[in-house]
């Protein structure tokens, strides 16, 4: 697979809050059809990572490198990087009252197509998506995530992702404040979206999701870097074990180290 | 050489509360005596109170002396196209969008257009000092009855002085589809505007009306001043929909002043738009007067550069089991600036109410400015109020979570002020709302420190 292939790339990314570092050092390769779940405990810096890999104004790169389909995209404030093919979907999606679902993505397509011509399919392209991920068609003329349960808003934020056909998905815990229901559709429609052209880094604390959308790899984030990678088995482990006794280990190597 | 400039009698000399004024307004004058009886006392009021003292109610934001121009009176000289609708009502009326169409320009006699229909149901559509003549026992109780003289300075100088003005007038139990659009505008910019507006909806009747001034922020100068006054009488279950427009131009100092009266189970549905002029101050009220009755008020007021709003709206609960509910949004750009009070009163009498109120304010600048002050006066425990009022910006957060679907900082911020605006915009009457849609994006859509 050439440089150019593999959708998403990030070198020894270190990011600072208010100039206190949360992620020391992440490398992370990830090729088109693979899902690569990213696990840690709450306050890891697992969502600053993610939020600072599509650009949030309140985090800082203090160094590394991004790269989406083998283009440096680093230095490209977040509506850049979300046309050369990245996306984040949300944990806590915000609310955009008085514009509707079908305005918002009809403004967010547009932004990345090339001529106007292209968006005369636009709204046969919606509906067919609608469609596929089984969503009632009256999303399109309700406002924004206003008003939205938790399991519409994470819906949502699926269908934006089907819509836009990144090469890059960054999933940040797109299971929490799910119930059991809602988990299985929004995974059901994480698995519809999901094919051999995109990459997908899934954020979650739990493995409960992951029992649903089946990872390639299993990253473990801890005190801002990934301590651990395996394969799927790894997730189950975690679950069992929980992070204690992972963290007990690191922390020993730290000592000897 | 337009009509305004050509009629500067005597610049500079005439001041409101001087005789030459009162010399000018009874040579205007067209209506019966008992009409000039009542401009007299009016004119006397306005030279006997004093100018607004900045720390008095409804005057801490604007400086009352904006309001007192030394133009003398406009009106007078006619032109060619006198009795002509403008384009785009005559537009708005042939392709079947309005029920009657009226414009009053430079203060002057009016041109208007109505569904023959609606003349033979008895519906009535014409000017106001005709009207007083021809209708004298319904003028005599309804004109000035609900902003008389005695409201203050500035409605006691239009009481005496306005020198154009519409009855509107729906019988019982008649229902009309399709609004009324009036449009006022002026073509010099020398001259005061004073009007007047009347409706009355008698029991069970039902209609739209869409009372716009000015044709335009990009569309010349506007007059110095408009003063206009609107009362609206509601007859038990009539319904009325108001759509106060301000499109002045940049230079215009307006005071809109409208009150509406709904008897029991009337229904009353306002949407104030204030988009141009250097000074807008409007003072909008519904008085509850009839159990039962409901009033609904949207405002939406959008400002650049040095523009200044003053608005205040009142709900009056003078009766039990009436309901109010009030949303009124600002934007502003550059170094503009807003005021909003909204008053809601209840009677101790009135119980069983209910009376709710959002004021909410998107700072697009860091030189803009916005207050919201909400007043309640609740003489009764048996009420159910709320009231809010926000004054934000928007927010990073916002902008980041549109970057992050592809959409540039500056087109985020576009769509949010639309989203912003659009719960608002959506209760402008159909046919007529695209068109104002489009002057809110294009008042919004300059640049941002303009």
């Amino acid at each position: 697979m050439t440089e150019a292939q593999i959708p998403f790339r990030c070198e020894d990314i270190h990011v600072a809050i208010e100039s206190k570092p949360v992620v020391k050092g992440v490398t992370l390769n990830i090729k088109g059809g693979e899902i690569h779940a990213l696990m840690g405990p709450n306050g890891s810096g697992k969502s600053t990572l993610v939020n600072a890999l599509m650009g949030h104004p309140s985090y800082s790169l203090t160094s590394g490198r991004i790269f989406v389909n083998g283009e440096n995209v680093t230095e490209m404030p977040p509506h850049e990087r979300s046309r050369h093919g990245m996306f984040l979907a949300f944990q806590y999606p915000l609310a955009i009252p008085g514009v509707t679902v079908a305005n918002f993505l009809r403004a967010a397509v547009k932004a990345r197509v090339k001529d106007d011509s292209e968006m005369k399919a636009f709204r046969k392209t919606l509906l067919a998506e609608f469609e596929r991920l089984e969503i009632d068609p009256a999303f399109a003329t309700r406002y924004v995530n206003d008003g939205f349960s938790g399991g519409e808003k994470k819906r949502l934020e699926i269908l934006q992702m089907a819509m836009l056909k990144p090469s890059i998905a960054l999933l940040d815990e797109t299971d929490s404040g799910l119930d059991i229901d809602a988990l299985q559709i929004v995974s059901k429609g994480i698995n519809t979206v999901v094919n051999k052209d995109v990459g997908v880094l899934l954020v979650t604390h739990y493995q409960r999701i992951l029992n649903f959308v089946k990872p390639d790899f299993v990253h473990v984030f801890m005190g801002g870097r990934i301590v651990r990678s395996g394969g799927p088995e790894m997730a189950a482990q975690l679950e069992k074990e929980g992070y204690e006794k992972i963290e007990k280990e690191v922390s020993r190597i730290a000592e000897v180290a | 050489m337009n009509s305004a400039a050509a009629q500067t009698p005597q610049s500079g000399t005439v001041h409101f509360g001087t005789d030459p004024l009162w010399e000018q307004i009874k040579s205007s004058h067209s209506g019966p005596d008992w009409l000039l009886a009542m401009r007299q006392q009016a004119f006397e009021d306005f030279k006997a109170e004093e100018l607004p003292s900045r720390v008095s109610h409804l005057w801490r934001y604007t400086d009352p002396a904006l309001f007192l121009t030394s133009n003398g009176l406009g009106g007078g000289q006619r032109t060619k196209d006198e009795g002509l609708l403008p384009t785009i009502l005559q537009a708005e009326f042939s392709s079947g969008l309005l029920c009657a169409a009226a414009s009053l320009r430079d203060g002057r006699d009016m041109a208007a257009s109505i569904d023959p229909k609606l003349a033979s149901a008895g519906v009535r559509l014409i000017d106001l000092q005709e009207a007083a003549r021809t209708y004298p026992d319904l003028l005599r109780e309804h004109l000035g009855s609900l902003i008389g003289a005695d409201f203050g300075k500035f409605e006691a100088y239009n009481a005496a002085a306005w020198s154009s003005g519409i009855l509107i007038y729906v019988p019982r139990g008649v229902e009309i589809e399709k609004p009324i659009h009036i449009l006022s505008s002026a073509s010099g910019s020398k001259h005061p505007l004073v009007q007047r507006l009347l409706v009355i909806l008698e029991g069970s009747a039902s209609l739209s009306v869409i009372d716009e001034y000015g044709s335009g922020r990009s569309n010349g100068d506007g007059p110095s001043h408009s003063s206009a006054i609107v009362e609206m009488v509601l007859g038990a279950g009539a319904r009325l929909k108001y759509a106060p427009v301000q499109n002045w131009g940049n230079n215009t100092i307006s005071y809109l002043t409208q009150r509406a009266r709904l008897d029991a189970d009337a229904q009353m549905e306002t949407v104030m738009t204030t988009l141009g002029g250097q000074v807008g101050k409007v003072d909008c009220g519904a008085i509850l007067a009839g159990k039962g009755a409901e009033s609904n008020m949207f405002g939406l007021a959008i400002g650049g550069a040095r523009q200044q709003f003053d608005h205040h709206t009142v709900h009056d609960h003078r009766s039990g089991n009436t309901r109010s509910d009030l949303h009124f949004k600002v934007a502003l750009r550059g170094r503009a600036h807003s005021a909003y009070t909204g008053l809601i009163r209840i009677e101790d009498h009135a119980q069983f109410c209910e009376a709710y109120q959002e004021n909410r304010n998107l700072l697009l600048s860091s030189g803009a400015k916005a207050e919201s002050i909400p007043e309640l006066e609740i003489l009764n425990n048996e009420v159910r109020c709320t009231h809010g009022a926000t004054v934000g910006k928007v927010s990073p957060e916002e902008v980041f979570y549109l970057g992050a679907r592809g959409i540039d900082p500056a087109e985020a911020v576009r769509l949010i002020v639309t989203g912003f605006v659009e719960p608002i915009l959506k209760h402008i009457p159909d046919g007529v709302r695209e068109r104002i849609h489009g002057e809110v994006l294009a008042h919004l859509g300059e640049t941002p420190n303009d």
